[in-house]
């Protein structure tokens, strides 16, 4: 266990538990009953909990917070998002998020599977910087809450495809989309673009560079900064508000996973 | 005149914004996956991509700058676009993103009937006769029970009252306004909500204002240099002389950091302030920026080597650190030791001695030994010490440590730009926190003998959502039934 990829059995379990929770929870889904939702949402709890033991005894052993490779912010941008359920769950008594929220959970720690997973106990000198934890930590935040609207608008078009009416629970997921992207805009802005700006003029002499990741980030920001701009003007609301998040979330991912082909200076996160 | 009145209109319209907005997504979308495919050094191999791509491909491209999408005519078109929108929506639209988040008043007149009903209509029939409307139909109460309950001036008063205090407990601040038949107010809340809009916006120009400075004005060079080396800053009357470069390697041999310690000299020569430099720690001085970028080893140089010798009588081992160069005497005997040659990877050819290559692959050192017994030369090597010269001395020599050159990557800049886009940064961020952090409500209502009436204004964009509507309806009929009740003695 004591080498570079420390506390991969954590994930490895806490994956195939989000998994069984995820179809518990469609099963959930089809019968509306409580019971099945209450077992989805403790296999989850019980889930996270390995999650976090992961991301903790990883921390611990390498010394640093686990953002420094795409592996390690993969697992903690999917952490965030589970956190979010137990938020929705407590605060709001939003069980049926759990059918949102645990597909993309699994889905991302799938995409996590796939990148190296080493970890290095010495940090790369450009990453030595206290904006290593502002910058990455918020915009995992951002893109957390970004994915959770995205997952809230699929679920919303496959209940909207089912039935024509506007009901209580469609208000609830629509509200939750655009709460989702509320409190994902302002952490991407300040996290990713301008904590992203200043660390880069710390450590490189400029502001910005135009490298992929730089570039897949304005993306983002621009395409969200178009969604406010419709809500505002009091458009794309419903299915056209839903099927715009779940773009945002493809340019999220095409941004994320861009600098494994792309390279530039963000090729080691 | 009226063609240029429609342009303008049409160009700070919420539909131009977004149109321009989704044009610059659009456009850095493409800039993205271009940059990306297209190889940035068409310029300087153009007959191979001219042989590869055809001419008329090669000659598009270029035209279009594709190889650097984010500096072609196209790209900065769209941004000089985007900033000109920006400023003709801060222009046009600081009066209802200011104006109206600060001065607020009550209504002159409720138009509850120009088209659209209110927003929230609670009749006093309708709670006399029911208690708490379950179902917001609009009009109900008249169809159902045909004759409207009216209520006095006295609780009309009553009613505004307590409706002001639950807005105000709700975090609404409200102005009214008596008249004859009610009593008409206005809340507000979320005021901060629009000037933070207001200043984000703002903020957005001055970044791409300081961006823009920075991309005219701004200079950038990366400067290599060893230790005593000067470096003039552009051609300025300013230098810097390096006093230190350092490399920290952990025991894993993984870099943890890479140290300039360099002095800011003037037109004399003097040092006027000694800096450290490393990665993410610049050094200022003026308007110039001194970075720590990178570092180059040079293999075909060394710095120092550090030789070992074996004194044959006694076994006894002593170690000296020597310079390329440099003559020192030998502790423990009557000797110096002088280096007079490297080579970073030794050959022996037929005739001489050569190096194959600028690497360190089998670096040997040229040293002379001289004393009583005259001058004695011969190699040493770092990696195959079995075939170091002898010297035909009763003293083994070994090299044990070669330290090549190392050059010190410094990127020096000068951006006059940096202070707007810092600038701009900081008001983006307040801006954001109380664009996000306080919802923008205009509420405008009337309390009157039939009942209270309220508004959503959309002046700024207000919104509320069904369920804050129907929550805070809730909340009024309560409030309001009470007054009902007491007057009719009927319960609902």
């Amino acid at each position: 266990m004591m080498d570079g990829v420390f506390g991969l059995s954590f994930f490895w379990i806490a994956f195939w538990v989000y998994l069984l929770s995820f179809l518990v929870f469609v099963v959930f889904f089809a019968v509306r009953n409580r019971l099945p939702g209450r077992i989805a949402a403790i296999l989850f709890f019980a889930a996270l909990a390995l999650h976090t033991v992961g991301i903790i005894a990883r921390w611990r052993f390498f010394g640093h917070i686990p953002l420094a490779t795409m592996f390690e912010y993969s697992l903690v941008l999917s952490w965030i998002i589970a956190v979010s359920f137990v938020l929705l769950l407590f605060r709001f008594d939003f069980m049926i998020s759990g059918v949102v929220i645990s597909p993309i959970v699994i889905i991302i720690m799938v995409i996590a599977s796939f990148l190296p997973k080493e970890g290095s106990k010495q940090l790369m000198p450009a990453l030595q910087s206290y904006w290593f934890y502002i910058h990455i930590t918020l915009a995992a935040l951002a893109e957390g809450a970004f994915l959770v609207a995205a997952g809230a608008s699929v679920y919303y078009l496959f209940r909207s495809a089912r039935t024509n009416s506007y009901s209580g629970e469609m208000e609830r997921v629509e509200g939750l989309i655009i709460k989702s992207i509320r409190i994902g805009y302002p952490l991407f802005t300040i996290g990713a673009l301008f904590a992203g700006s200043l660390w880069a003029w710390k450590a490189w002499g400029s502001f910005w560079s135009w490298d992929p990741k730089e570039t897949g980030a304005l993306v983002v920001w621009l395409f969200y900064t178009l969604i406010l701009h419709q809500q505002s003007r009091g458009r794309w609301e419903g299915r056209t508000l839903a099927m715009v998040s779940i773009v945002g979330f493809l340019i999220i991912i095409v941004s994320f996973l861009g600098n494994l082909f792309f390279g530039g200076l963000h090729a080691y996160v | 005149m009226k063609m240029k009145r429609g342009i303008w209109k049409g160009l700070i319209t919420g539909r131009a914004a977004v149109m321009i907005i989704a044009v610059l997504t659009l456009a850095s979308a493409v800039g993205w996956v271009f940059s990306e495919i297209i190889p940035n050094d068409i310029n300087f191999h153009e007959d191979i991509y001219r042989a590869k791509w055809g001419n008329f491909t090669f000659a598009l491209v270029n035209y279009l700058g594709l190889h650097d999408p984010f500096h072609s005519f196209w790209y900065r078109g769209v941004l000089a676009f985007f900033t000109l929108s920006l400023l003709l929506c801060i222009i046009t639209g600081w009066k209802v993103f200011i104006v109206h988040s600060f001065r607020f008043s009550p209504p002159s007149i409720l138009k509850k009937s120009a088209g659209k009903p209110p927003a929230m209509e609670i009749g006093w029939s309708k709670l006399a006769r029911s208690g708490i409307e379950k179902k917001d139909i609009l009009g109900y109460y008249e169809k159902a029970f045909g004759r409207d309950i009216e209520i006095d001036t006295g609780q009309i008063s009553e009613g505004y009252s307590n409706v002001a205090a639950y807005l105000t407990r709700k975090r609404y601040r409200v102005k009214s306004k008596e008249t004859d038949d009610g009593v008409l107010f206005s809340a507000l809340r979320g005021r901060w909500h629009y000037p933070g809009n207001m200043l984000f916006h703002i903020a957005i120009l001055v970044i791409a204002i300081g961006g823009m400075i920075g991309s005219f004005q701004g200079k950038k060079e990366i400067m290599y240099a060893r230790k005593g080396d000067v470096l003039t800053l552009f051609n300025s009357q300013l230098s810097i002389r390096i006093d230190r470069f350092n490399i920290i390697q952990t025991r894993e041999g993984e870099i943890r950091s890479y140290i300039t310690e360099l002095s800011f000299m003037n037109s004399s020569g003097d040092s006027i302030q000694s800096e450290k430099v490393e990665v993410n720690n610049p050094a200022r001085y003026g308007r110039y920026d001194i970075y720590q970028s990178t570092y180059y080893v040079d293999e075909e140089e060394f710095e120092w080597a550090r030789i070992t010798y074996r004194l044959g009588e006694n076994d006894r081992t002593e170690s000296i650190a020597i310079k390329s160069g440099q003559k020192i005497e030998l502790p423990s005997t009557d000797w110096t030791i002088e280096i007079k040659g490297y080579s970073p990877d030794f050959r022996k050819g037929k005739e001489a001695y050569y190096t194959g290559s600028n690497r360190m692959f089998n670096p040997a050192l040229l040293i002379e030994i001289a004393g009583s017994f005259g001058r004695k030369p011969g190699w040493l090597f770092l990696k195959y010490p079995s075939f170091n010269f002898s010297f035909d001395l009763p003293v083994k020599f070994s090299v044990d440590y070669i330290e090549p050159v190392y050059y010190t990557g410094l990127q020096i800049s000068s951006n006059p730009g940096t202070r707007l886009i810092i600038l701009g940064i900081a008001m983006a961020a307040v801006g954001l926190l109380f664009l996000f952090c306080s919802s923008y409500r205009l509420l405008k209502g009337k309390v009157e003998k039939t009942g209270l009436f309220i508004i959503i204004a959309r002046e700024g964009g207000g919104k509320m959502s069904k369920r804050e509507i129907s929550g805070m309806k809730k909340d009024l009929k309560s409030i309001l039934r009470d007054i009902i009740i007491a007057d009719t003695g009927k319960e609902g």
